[in-house]
This record gives structure tokens, sequence and C-alpha cells, in this order.
């Protein structure tokens, strides 16, 4: 079973996406910011990661600029969580290492779609 | 009922009932001013953000209107109103629960809109209790039974008798 | 589910079927028992071979038996032996009703008739003559031969597209797989991938998780692919790698194309190469899904002759899901022309054009599609006759059934739908409206009474006449019954034709009107009300000694509406443009008033009610603030109008209709709900109910 970590301080967002890649048989972790997220990617291997951009503690730059650090995770597919109006936020996080985004709000079977093609 | 006890086909028909009400449920449970509710997660399609509807003419206070899930009409339901609390502003963590109710003349999709979703808690049909004392402020129709989460009390919700709209 | 024969069993059934109706068409075409042509008594001979032949051939024993029976009757009228007497004709009309229950035993299970099957067999053993010999030969099986193979792959090239994608060395450290991407084109079509590994370096500087592999991939599919659909693969890592799209063009999609033409890449820079080929033919398609078992009876050849087109058979489920495919492109459409607006975006010139191309092959395609629901409304019309003769000779009239139009297609929920006002309207010509032979005698009538079921085409409409040459309505006595019933005061002054339409008031008919024939207890205002419900009209004229026309008016389909778009407030409605005769501008002085309300304006030298939609629906707004807009549409239905007061006209545009009811519930005023080129949702207003509304009020 792939592992997939979801990033996010909105409960609702993360409920969303758990809620949705679990019922597509994935195993979904969750962590409510970037240092949390840091922690668990410490603690355990992930296929892929999803998160958000704008959170407390520790926003999703910092945490994507700092899990691509980590030897395990050089090669792991990112995607980060944008909304609109942040384009220019796209173009930080591929510099920070992210693998591609997906632009909230978004329909959860595009989640699906694209989380299968990036797994594939 | 002693006659029908002793036939033994229906005394297995028993035995799986009892068998089922020991399976243990998943329930999806949510926020809605201050205190815990869940719905069968087996009845939930999706979860969505919260996004404008469509006024409906002449609808209960309770239906906030219809919105476009991928191409089908489908009403959604401000689950504060239908309960009866005061009713609050939609922000970021406002979601709606795409629900699967099943009716008399069939099925129907309608989404309810709900403050912010908690987790998944698993359940005992059986441990799930409502006695009379609890005073849950909302029609007991609505009401499938309380669940002991841990530290709190999480009150498992009939969705189709919540959504059987009054129309 | 695997055996073969099971694929041609479901033809056959449907054969059957067919073979059924046309022993039917054939007897009622029959007016006098001895005066049958040889040419219509081998035509109901072959059908009854055929069934036979089929039957046999998928082990259908009791069919097989009772048509034998049949066929050694018919063979005998056919060659002679026999004269063909009403007694025959009757009982061939009883062997139909066996016939269809053997086939829905064989195709469903249905509990078999026996007693009834028994009774018509041995009323057809009796008829052949005391012993009858059975002289038929074994029957002759019919080889289900295995159709020919499906027709070779129309070579058909689509675009052909070269992609040159040379990713940046360190794109592996963003977590992408060049791979993944390359795979994702199979998406798009078939590729064909070569690597040039020219680049490189020398085994001791290289670095592993470097790339410096060039791919080309060429990507072949039978659709035009559209240069931004490649780019959107690549969306993620434009700026990590570098890229060059080639269209390597590809021939025009050949003969076999949709029936509309294929909707043009409408941007310039994209040449994707797809002439306007017009199809010539109207895709007839040679149907290899219908394969039919060969069969040498002469009856093919002749039944295929009358057969006026071909057709295939495709699951209704098929067809509804490329609708709601095509209504996804009208709402992508529409939200591309928004765009369109040169004043906005003057360098768009060729945008626009291309996006009224698009629009104008959206409005193609849709019809094509929609027309592949269509269906004769013979489908409809066919049982009548049947229907008439058995009433006839239980009332012991005299009628013969007219069929004009015939071959006029509307889509098939509607003529699911027109079913029962239909059955209703023909039993009430029967019953009520035809005299008796007697009657019609002393009346100086033809012995012989007349239903017509009549339909034709009329600017996205079709109509349907039922008619009679009967007595025609009698007016005083409707007048007196609406009188008695409480449908109108005693003192009611009314015209005729206002009288006649009484018929159709709630409450008009009551039991005791009802005979058991037009009866089950349905008045005329539930057809009505199942016209309404169709989005259509029906009306009345009568002359009194010479007949009555029953005129239904419907919309061809149910699924697509042309709408005008308005706004109330924020609100968008949408109003069905066939409602809609004109929009004007008012004065608030040319609006009547009683107390604060606004009821009336002038229109055309006519008073018309006035009807003010914030209110109607409860907007969220000021509900003065329409009426300092003054904008008013003026609406008809059924011959009545009414303005609507709205804020603002915005676009007009084909909505795909959705129900509310699938849901939600219905909702009064509206018929219906569809979604926007943004997504939203927009309320289709029931012009209809709201009229009858305020005309209440």
């Amino acid at each position: 079973m792939k592992k997939i970590l979801t990033v996010d301080d909105s409960a609702s967002m993360r409920a969303m996406v758990a809620f949705t890649l679990k019922a597509q048989g994935f195993d979904v972790t969750e962590a409510v910011h970037g240092q949390e997220g840091l922690d668990k990617a410490t603690a355990s291997t992930f296929d892929l990661i999803i998160s958000d951009v704008n959170m407390p503690v520790m926003d999703g730059i910092e945490f994507i600029t700092n899990v691509r650090k980590l030897e395990a995770y050089r090669f792991t597919p990112i995607l980060m969580l944008t909304t609109e109006s942040g384009l220019d936020k796209k173009q930080e996080g591929k510099s920070a290492g992210a693998t591609g985004w997906i632009v909230k709000p978004f329909d959860p079977q595009k989640l699906v779609a694209v989380v299968n093609k990036v797994l594939k | 009922m002693a006659e029908i006890q002793n036939n033994p086909a229906s005394q297995a028909i028993e035995d799986i009932d009892e068998l089922d009400e020991n399976v243990k449920s998943e329930w999806l449970s949510f926020k809605l001013a201050g205190l815990d509710y869940a719905v069968d997660i087996l009845r939930v399609q999706e979860i969505r953000v919260w996004q404008a509807s469509t006024r409906i003419p002449y609808s209960p206070s309770y239906v906030n209107g219809l919105i476009n899930l991928r191409g089908s009409i489908v009403p959604i339901v401000d689950l504060r109103t239908r309960l009866g609390m005061d009713t609050k502003e939609y922000d970021s963590e406002t979601v709606v629960l795409i629900m699967d109710v099943e009716f008399e003349e069939g099925g129907k999709t309608i989404g309810i809109i709900v403050d912010a979703i908690s987790e998944v808690v698993q359940t005992d049909v059986n441990n799930s209790q409502l006695s009379p004392e609890f005073d849950l402020s909302i029609d007991k129709n609505f009401v499938a039974g309380i669940a002991d989460d841990g530290d709190k009390m999480v009150i498992l919700l009939k969705v189709d008798t919540l959504l059987d709209l009054d129309i | 589910m695997s055996d073969p024969l099971e694929r041609f069993k479901a033809v056959f059934f449907d054969e059957s079927a067919e073979a059924i109706d046309a022993i039917e068409r054939n007897l009622l075409n029959v007016d006098d028992a001895s005066d049958m042509d040889s040419e219509t008594i081998n035509d109901i001979f072959r059908s009854a071979h055929s069934l036979k032949g089929g039957s046999a051939t998928f082990g259908m024993g009791s069919l097989t038996e009772f048509t034998h029976v049949m066929e050694t009757l018919l063979d005998k009228v056919r060659a002679n032996e026999l004269s063909l007497t009403q007694d025959i004709l009757d009982c061939l009309f009883s062997s139909l009703d066996v016939l269809r229950n053997l086939v829905s035993h064989y195709q469903f299970e249905d509990e078999i008739n026996e007693s009834s099957m028994i009774e018509v067999r041995s009323e057809l053993e009796r008829l052949l003559d005391p012993s009858a010999s059975s002289s038929a030969p074994a029957a002759a099986v019919a080889s289900a031969a295995v159709p020919a193979s499906a027709p070779a792959e129309s070579a058909t090239d689509g675009t052909h597209w070269r992609i040159e994608f040379a990713p940046d060395p360190q794109i592996m450290m963003t977590g992408n797989d060049p791979l993944r991407y390359i795979e994702e084109l199979t998406d798009l079509g078939e590729i064909e991938v070569s690597c040039k590994t020219s680049g490189v370096p020398q085994f001791g500087t290289l670095e592993p998780t470097n790339i410096h592999l060039i791919w080309t991939v060429e990507v072949k599919s039978k659709e035009p692919i559209d240069e931004e659909a490649l780019k959107d693969v690549f969306l993620w890592i434009e700026d990590e790698a570098e890229f060059t799209f080639t269209n390597l063009g590809g021939a025009a999609p050949a003969a076999v194309t949709p029936p509309a033409p294929v909707a043009e890449a409408p941007s310039g820079q994209t040449p994707v190469a797809t002439p306007e080929v017009q199809p010539q033919t109207q895709a007839t398609a040679s149907p290899p899904a219908t394969a039919q078992p060969e069969k040498k009876a002469p009856a093919q050849a002749q039944a295929s002759k009358k057969r006026a087109s071909q057709s295939i058979r495709v699951d209704l489920e098929k067809i509804d899901s490329l609708i709601n495919l095509l209504g996804e492109l009208v709402i992508t459409q529409s939200m591309l022309s928004i765009y369109g607006d040169e004043e906005k975006y003057p360098q768009f010139e060729r945008l626009s054009e291309g996006l009224s191309q698009l629009e104008r092959h959206t409005r193609d395609l849709q019809e094509g599609v929609m027309r592949i629901r269509m269906l004769p409304i013979d489908f409809c019309f066919s049982r009548f006759p049947r229907m008439v003769r058995d009433l006839a000779k239980q009332l012991d009239k005299s009628i013969a059934v007219e069929i004009i139009g015939e071959n006029t297609e509307v889509d098939k929920t509607v003529i699911e739908e027109l079913n029962d006002p239909l059955v209703h309207l023909v039993r009430n010509c029967v019953d009520h409206g035809l005299e008796t032979r007697d009657e019609r005698i002393a009346a100086g009538k033809s012995e012989t009474g007349t239903v017509t079921l009549k339909a034709f085409h009329q600017v996205g409409n079709i109509i349907i006449e039922i008619s009679d040459d009967g007595a025609g309505l009698n007016t005083e006595r409707i007048r007196k019954k609406a009188i008695e019933n409480g449908v109108i005061k005693a003192n009611s002054q009314l015209n005729d034709q206002s009288i006649h339409e009484l018929i159709f008031a709630p409450g008009f008919s009551t039991a005791d009107a009802v005979t058991d024939l037009s009866g089950r207890g349905v008045g005329m205002d539930v057809v009505k009300r199942n016209i309404r419900g169709l989005g259509g009209t029906i009306d009345v004229r009568s002359t009194e000694g010479e007949g009555t026309v029953f005129t239904i008016r419907l919309p061809l389909t149910l699924a697509i509406l042309d709408g005008q778009l308005l706004k109330v407030g924020t609100e968008t409605y949408i109003i069905p443009m066939l409602s809609i005769i004109e929009s004007i501008q008012l004065k608030s002085a040319d609006i009547n008033k009683v107390g604060r309300r606004d009821v009336s304006f002038k229109w055309r030298g006519n008073f018309i009610p006035i009807l003010n939609l914030a209110e109607v629906f409860d907007c969220p707004m000021e509900q003065d603030q329409l009426i300092e807009s003054g904008l008013v549409v003026v609406v008809e239905s059924d011959n009545k109008h009414c303005g609507i007061l709205v804020s603002e006209l915005t676009n007009h545009q084909q909505v795909v209709v959705k129900s509310l009811e699938a849901n939600y519930d219905k909702v009064e005023g509206l018929s219906g709900a569809t979604i926007l080129g943004d997504g939203s949702v927009a309320l289709i207003i029931d012009v209809g109910a709201l009229i009858t509304r305020v005309r209440m009020h």
C-alpha cells in the first residue's frame, strides 16, 4: 500500500484529502504544519507528500525545502496545494523542490487522478 | 413469539442479525456549534470545500441552495439550521459532506454543511446508547445513538431522517 | 452469457416483435375478408414462417408448434384451398396475442397463458378443416450464420505530432521522472519513443542522478490533438526542460465521421489538419451490431425493401452518456464565448472567429446527437388501429383509423410520456366523439366514422392532431355540466370556444361521465397536465355535427432548451425562448397599480397582467428596484400573455435541462435547472405555471 503524507493546517482540507485518498486504498498520514510534517517524514517513509503552502509554525515552502534535503526524499514526488491567486508561490515552490501543484479548490476526483498519475 | 423461536430457520436469521450488530461501524465525525456529531461513513460520497449555491425559491430555511456536482444538481442543507441552532458565517473550515440518502421513493444525493470535519470514529452500535435523560436539544428522531469516543461524546445522526426534507 | 447463441436470441426477439407487428398491420389493412389481395396474405404467411424458423433454431418449442399451425392455415389460404373468412381473420387477430405472450415467455420468462393458447390453436385447427394433415415441410431452419467479420479498421490517421523533450539534467531533484510524462502522453494517442544518448558524458564524469537524455516522442491519434493538450501534460516541468512541438499533420478523417463535422480547432496557431469535410452521406453505418442471422426465406428481401432506412441498435445508456458529454461541451462553449467579446479583447479577432465557428459546430453536433434519440412517432401511433378495432367491435360502431405523418420523429422520452394521453384522447373520440352507424346514417354521413392521428413538425415543435368526424362537442351539455359541477357560474357568459375548453378544467369530469371505455377515472384535466408536464400545450376545436380536433404541441426534446438568461437582483434565471414574445422598457407611469401593487399594463391594445419576479420568488432584493428598471419580458403560454419584470437581460444560449426532482423536489413556477458556463446552477422558469398563477390572483 502506497503511503501518502498530507500536510495542511486546515482540518477540513486535510480531512478531505485523507478521506478521498483512503477511499482509493492509500495509507494516509496527516500533519497540521510543516514542522510536524517534517517530523513525520523523518520518522517514516512516504511515497508521496501533499502540502499546503500557507501554514503556521513552518510554511509549505520551507517544509518542501527541508524535506528535499533528506536523503530518503531526494526523488520523492511532492505536490503543493495552491490557490489560484498564489501563482508566484508555484514558482517559489518549484524552486524549493516541489514536483508539481494542484490548484485549490479542486474536485476530489481531480485529486485522485493526479495522485494516481504521480504514483504510477 | 415462542413458536417462532423454535423454528430453526428464523433462529439462524436472528443470529445473523446479532452478529451484524456487533460489527464495528465507522462514522465520520464533525463539529457543529462546538459539539461533535457523526454520520455513517458509508453514506458519505465525498467531502467538498463549501462553495456558493443557488437559492431555491420557497425552500425551507435550512436548505441552503443547489450546487453543481459534476453535472448533477444537488441540494445542500445547512445542518445548523436543520437542527435548530444559530447560524454561523461560512469560512475556510466549512465543509460540505455529500451524502447518499435512501428514501422510499429511491436514493438521492444531498449535501450537508458542517462547521468542520473532525475524524473517523469507530463505534459499536450496541455500545451506543440513547437514554432519555440526555438533553440533546435536537430532535431525537434524528439521533441514531451516542458514541463514547475517549473523552468526548459523539452524537450519531440518522441521515435518512435528517435529510427527509419537508418541502 | 458467453454463449454466442444468446446474442442472436436477442436479435430474434426484436425480429419477432417486428414480425408480429407486421402481421397485425397487414390484418388491419384488410377491410373485407373476402377481398384480401394475395400480396398481403403472402406477407402474413412469410412473417409467420420466419417466426417458426427462428423459434425452431432457438429451441422455443411452444412458439414453433403454434406458428406451425398458423403457417399451415395461411398456406392453405395462400394456395386458395381455403377462402378467407371473417372467422379466420378474427382468429388470426387472437393469434397475435398468443404469439406476443409466447415471445415474452421466452424473452422474459413470463407465464404462458396455456388456456388461451390451446383455445386459439384448436380454433385454428378447426378452421383448417376436420383432419388437418400437416403438409408443411420440416421447419426450414434458419441458419444462424456468423456475421461477416467487422469491417477493416478504417485507416484514418488523425493528427500526428513530434515532440522533442530535453529535460534539465537536474529534473529528478524535484521528484519528477521524465518517463512519467512520456507515459502520460499515451492518454492522448499511440506513442513511439526514441532516445538520443549523445549527450551522456563519459562514464568517469557521469553523475548518476542527472539526466542527459533527449527523447523524441511521436504521438498519433485518430482524434486531432490540440497543442495545448500536449503542453498541459508537461505543465509542471515547463521550466525544467526544453520542448519543441512539431505538427506532422495527418490525413483528414475519411468517410466514417460523425454526422456533424468535427469542430475545427479555432486558433490559427495550431494548424490542425481538419479540412471541413462534409460527410456526403447521413452516415448510414452498416450495422455489425445487429448482424441478423442470415435467412434465405424470401421474406427478408421483401421486408428489407420496405424498411426505408437501415438502423443500428444502440444501448440507450451509451446515447445518454454521449448527450451528457455534449451538455458539458455546450457549457464549455458558452464559457469560452465570454472571451469572444471583441470590445474587451480586440486583439482576439481570430479567436472570436474560431469561437463562433465552435458555437456553430457545437450546435450541429448537438442536433446530430439529439437526433439519435429520436424515434418515429409510429412507435406510439401503431397501437391505435388495433385498439380502435377492438373498441369499435365492443361498441358496435364502424370506425376507420387514418394515420398521417407516422415517420415524424420525436424524442424517445416524449414518446413514452405521450402514450397515456393519446390513449385517452383516442378512446374519447371512439367513445364520445363518433356516433353509431344508425346515428351517422340519420345525419347523412357515411356509415363508417374516422379517427385521424396526424403528426408533423413545426419550428422546433412536434404537432399531433387527434381528430374525428363525429358529432362534435355538445356545447350546451358541457355548459350544463360545468355549472352542475361548479366549474363555472350559472350566469357566466362564455363563447362556444371557451365552453369547449372547459373540458380541460379540473373537476369537470365526474364519475358518472366516465364510461368504462374512456374510463379509469382519468379526466381531460389529467391529459392536459401530462402534456404540460412535457412542456407542451393542448387545445380543442370542435364544430357541431362535423367533428372534433385535439391539437397537441410539444417540444422535440426535453433535454436541451433555447434559453434567455436574465437577472433578478443578483440571481440568474432562465426563460425558454419559445415563450418569449418580446422585451420592452416601460415607464412606471405605464403600469397600472392597485394600491401599491403593480397589476397590469397596456400591451398591443390590451391590458395584460404584470408579474414581479422578485416578489414571486421572494428574491433577496428591494422589490421596488425592479419596478424602477421597468424592463419587462412579455411571455405567452396557452394564448395567454403576461409581462415579467426583471432587472437585466443577459445571454441567450442553449442550456441543458436538468431535473430538480432527481435530488430535490418539484418547485412551483420552475421547470428545472441548468449549469451555466461558470459552473453555477441557474433555475429555469415554467412560464405556463407563472401565467396560471398570476391569473388566479
